[in-house]
């Protein structure tokens, strides 16, 4: 055992419904040193995302469920402050992996670690939009929906870690695109920084189908669906022939007890020969080459910007990933647990 | 001058559509002139599909009242003065529930004597080889992506188009379920060569009867109903599942469609769900056509007709398949 200790965020009772602070333990814990093949990684930064809400229900997902009374899992970036024997990563070497929520983690090939380069962009930008999030934008445009730079493109949750991240792909090539999000602020930014060419802020429409219908009237060719509920329903009513709908999230229905009702107008795929399909990103990170390629081009030019929403403080953490749910944050999502550099 | 009778539409249904929805209309032909044919109707169909246009909703365009109710025929030319359509020759075309019509030949076509042999009568052209057949083969083949050995689930399975999906699921090696509404209709299911039926009105739950039929899950849903039985069908499919939507018989007639309640499946189990529109294969139909043949020459296909006799009982026949009282493709005998 190393004479270290750090403290982690365990799951302390599966949420019912919307999670409460309740919820999770903030606690001591004894820090491991590094096994043959694995490294000790101090935690800088851990990420916050809705997905975490279905690993907190106990049933069979695309990702196993988070144990009660056991540390909850995530992407993190940290520094390598000690290597086991045989490790193929080094002391002071950055690296993403999935065992955030902890204050240090003991690094093994279960953790997915994958050195990254701190020249490129910012440590944390490989938790946001050069990491799952922006991979999750550019597998959903270009491999689900079949994007192309002729098409209209319809975002949803559109200054979100991912949906910023698709208008901006889909921008760089031409494409129209109208984004959707929560707050005058958030439109704004879509706008100005972005540079979509409508965006709606839907807590402030009373009629979001009307809304959307205004925004497109030729109709929509990709709608990237990060919310669910009504957004899709508006979508649906407004795709043209032959439209894509990619899956990516349903942020409204993650805390629901029960499906909602809707869509109602699913019926609507078969006049307009519509196709709605569900991904997950893990089964494309073949493109992981591309995506670095596309993005770290858009990113030199000025054409790929993003947001981050920071809290401070690991035992902050569980209030960062409930105001996921409120709306609370603009942009990627990050908890800084740690000062960077760790070594 | 030739006399006959055809339904033109009287009101707007609302919901199941109603005979007094309907009017049936005394009509004179004219004589024809140079490049017409006169045809006589022998066969019309009753399609689901159809009650979308009587109302006009969101996305079909409406018929107009007093129009003529469209539909597929088959018939034969009683008289031409067009060198394209023989006097005596076989033929096929949007019709429409009329006895007799004169036409330039446009949307016409002649029965090929080579497809059409053996057990393969002219009704063919209006159900194995019309819209419900190749809407079952290209539902399989090119939507859903069917592989050998995918389990695949079809609902109204003793319809023709599900009955043509589940057989030719089957020649391509896979595991069939079907679901249908009564007991005669599952024991036609095994018949044909389903693997298992489920029968949805003594069943019970849906989803429940879903996964016991196919603990496994399934990799291909064709979905002919929509509503209830499409969210049960959702939440039993496996990773990588694919959903044909093909027909919504359950929606047609509500001003407010149920749709779906599982939509986060989608994400967690990565599925597609595709809506087709038959005519988008259009250039491929022949050869659709051509396999088909081949398959029901070699014994492998089936399918099955519920004719009704007499023009005058084409609304009950057409409102009668939204309680599913038809079993198979159900045609109405004019002549």
């Amino acid at each position: 055992m190393s004479n270290l200790t750090g403290f982690e965020v365990r799951l302390k009772s599966r949420p019912v419904g919307m999670p409460t602070p309740d919820n999770f333990d903030y606690v001591q814990a004894p820090v491991a040193d590094p096994k043959e093949g694995e490294v000790l990684v101090r935690n800088i930064w851990m990420s916050v995302d809705p997905y975490m809400r279905g690993r907190m229900i106990d049933r069979e997902s695309y990702v196993p469920p988070f144990q009660i009374g056991h540390a909850l899992q995530g992407g993190a970036i940290g520094q390598v402050i000690a290597a086991g024997k045989g490790a193929t990563l080094q002391v002071g070497d950055y690296v993403s992996h999935m065992l955030g929520w902890r204050d240090y983690a003991v690094v093994g090939p279960m953790a997915m670690p994958q050195k990254i380069d701190p020249k490129l962009a910012p440590i944390q930008s490989f938790l946001g939009a050069l990491g799952m999030p922006g991979m999750t934008a550019y597998a959903g445009l270009y491999r689900i929906a079949a994007f192309k730079p002729t098409d209209t493109v319809f975002v949803s949750a559109a200054s979100g870690a991912v949906g910023s991240v698709v208008c901006q792909l889909a921008k760089a090539q031409g494409a129209y695109v109208v984004g959707s999000a929560g707050s005058d602020e958030k439109c704004q930014w879509l706008l100005k920084e972005a540079k979509i060419d409508r965006a709606i802020n839907y807590r402030k429409e009373s009629d979001l189908d009307k809304a959307v219908g205004a925004a497109f009237l030729k109709g929509i060719d990709v709608y990237f669906e990060n919310v669910g509920g009504k957004h899709l329903e508006a979508a649906l009513n407004h795709m043209r022939v032959f439209g894509r709908i990619a899956m990516c999230g349903m942020i409204e229905q993650y805390n629901n007890t029960a499906p909602a009702p809707g869509p109602w107008n699913i019926i609507m795929t078969i006049p307009k020969s519509l196709r709605i399909e569900g991904f997950v990103v893990s089964n494309h990170y073949d493109l992981l080459p591309k995506f670095y390629q596309e993005m770290g081009k858009l990113i030199a030019e000025g054409k790929m910007k993003w947001q981050e929403s920071v809290t401070d403080g690991l035992q902050n953490a569980p209030n960062a990933f409930l105001g996921l749910f409120k709306g609370e944050n603009f942009g990627k999502a990050l908890v800084r647990i740690g000062p960077d550099k760790a070594v | 001058m030739t006399a006959g009778r055809r339904w033109v539409l009287a009101r707007r249904p609302v919901g199941v559509p109603s005979t007094d929805d309907f009017r049936l209309e005394d009509m004179t032909l004219p004589a024809l002139q140079d490049g017409q044919a006169l045809i006589r109707v022998d066969h019309i169909s009753v399609d689901p599909g159809m009650r979308s246009r009587l109302s006009g909703d969101s996305y079909a365009p409406a018929l107009d009242l007093g129009a003529t109710i469209e539909s597929a025929g088959v018939g034969q030319v009683i008289a031409s003065r067009s060198t394209k359509l023989k006097e005596g020759a076989r033929v096929w075309g949007g019709f429409g529930w009329q006895t007799h019509l004169i036409t330039d030949g446009r949307g016409v076509q002649a029965l090929d004597p080579d497809l059409y042999k053996g057990p393969i009568t002219p009704t063919a052209a209006i159900g194995l080889f019309g819209i419900p057949g190749l809407t079952a083969f290209f539902a399989l083949l090119e939507v859903g992506k069917l592989r050998p050995g995918d389990t695949v689930l079809v609902s109204s399975a003793a319809g023709t188009v599900g009955a043509t999906a589940g057989q030719i699921a089957k020649i391509h090696g896979c595991t069939v379920i079907g679901i249908a509404g009564s007991d005669a209709k599952c024991a036609y299911l095994k018949e044909i060569g389903f693997d298992a039926s489920i029968s949805h009105r003594t069943c019970g739950d849906l989803a429940t009867a879903f996964r016991a039929a196919a603990p496994k899950g399934y990799d291909i849903y064709i979905d002919n109903v929509g509503g209830e039985m499409l969210d049960a069908a959702i939440v039993n499919m496996r990773r990588h599942g694919r959903l044909v939507i093909s027909g919504q018989i359950a929606e047609y007639n509500t001003t407010k469609p149920r749709g779906i309640r599982h939509t986060l499946p989608f994400i967690t189990q990565r599925l597609r769900m595709e809506g087709l529109v038959v005519y988008d294969h259009h250039v491929q139909f022949d050869e659709a056509r051509r396999q088909m043949a081949t398959w029901v020459h070699e014994g492998r296909l089936r399918w099955r007709e519920d004719i009704i006799d007499g023009i005058e009982n084409a609304p009950t026949a057409f409102a009668g398949l939204f309680s599913g009282d038809s079993f198979g493709r159900r045609l109405i005998r004019v002549a």
